[in-house]
């Protein structure tokens, strides 16, 4: 794997720990939507995935989460 | 050789990159030893834009707890984790499941959605697995 690819993962990584930081702030404009986050910073955001995903040029290399004040209790 | 992955919340997770012959990118993936097999779940099936050519049946049932799902298998997938020694590349096939969202109310869609893919036991169980919440460590060692 080259750099480029490692500091992507880092980079991917990191937005998403930048999510959950942030959330109290994200909330307050994005609750309920779909957003998309590069480099710590909401660069599309959408009511549905589909919707959000057709904003976007490269969703496979997007950190893409849902804004919302519902916990999500999961058993997988 | 040290892979490491960060909580979010109380729960621990590795960013891996995927390719395949058909789709590459990169997932977000819940380090889940309930998870007999690495699998993807809907949200990054279509973040992922994996083609239904890529989508094998698999044959064999998936049992967990929740609704009903379609499983599939996609062949030969490299799966990439950075580590502080370079990359580490494994080969195999991976599992993806799909929930029938067409029959579901818009709540249910969207917590669906919201399902991570899962690192199962048939990546995690060939590394030293550290799952250390009190000290804010997870890591993947060799």
């Amino acid at each position: 794997m080259d750099d480029q690819l490692t500091n992507e993962l880092l980079a991917f990584e990191a937005d998403h720990a930048w999510i959950h930081e942030n959330l109290k702030t994200l909330l307050a404009q994005y609750a309920d939507q779909w957003i998309a986050v590069k480099n710590g910073q909401v660069i599309a955001s959408a009511p549905d995935l589909a919707g959000l995903l057709s904003k976007l040029p490269n969703p496979a290399y997007m950190c893409v989460e849902f804004v919302t004040r519902e916990p999500l209790e999961m058993v997988l | 050789m040290t892979i490491r992955g960060r909580f979010i919340g109380d729960a621990p997770y590795f960013a891996v990159h995927l390719r395949s012959a058909y789709f590459q990118g990169l997932v977000w993936v819940l380090a889940d030893t309930g998870a007999s097999r690495t699998t993807l779940l809907d949200r990054d099936v279509r973040l992922l834009g994996i083609p239904a050519v890529a989508l094998e049946p698999a044959l064999l049932p998936i049992v967990g707890i929740g609704g009903s799902v379609r499983s599939f298998l996609v062949r030969d997938v490299a799966i990439a984790l950075p580590s502080d020694e370079g990359d580490v590349v494994l080969r195999q096939d991976i599992w993806v499941v799909q929930h029938d969202l067409g029959q579901l109310p818009p709540d249910e869609v969207s917590r669906i959605l919201r399902l991570p893919s899962v690192l199962g036991r048939d990546l995690i169980n060939r590394f030293y697995f550290i799952c250390d919440y009190q000290a804010g460590i997870v890591r993947l060692e060799r």
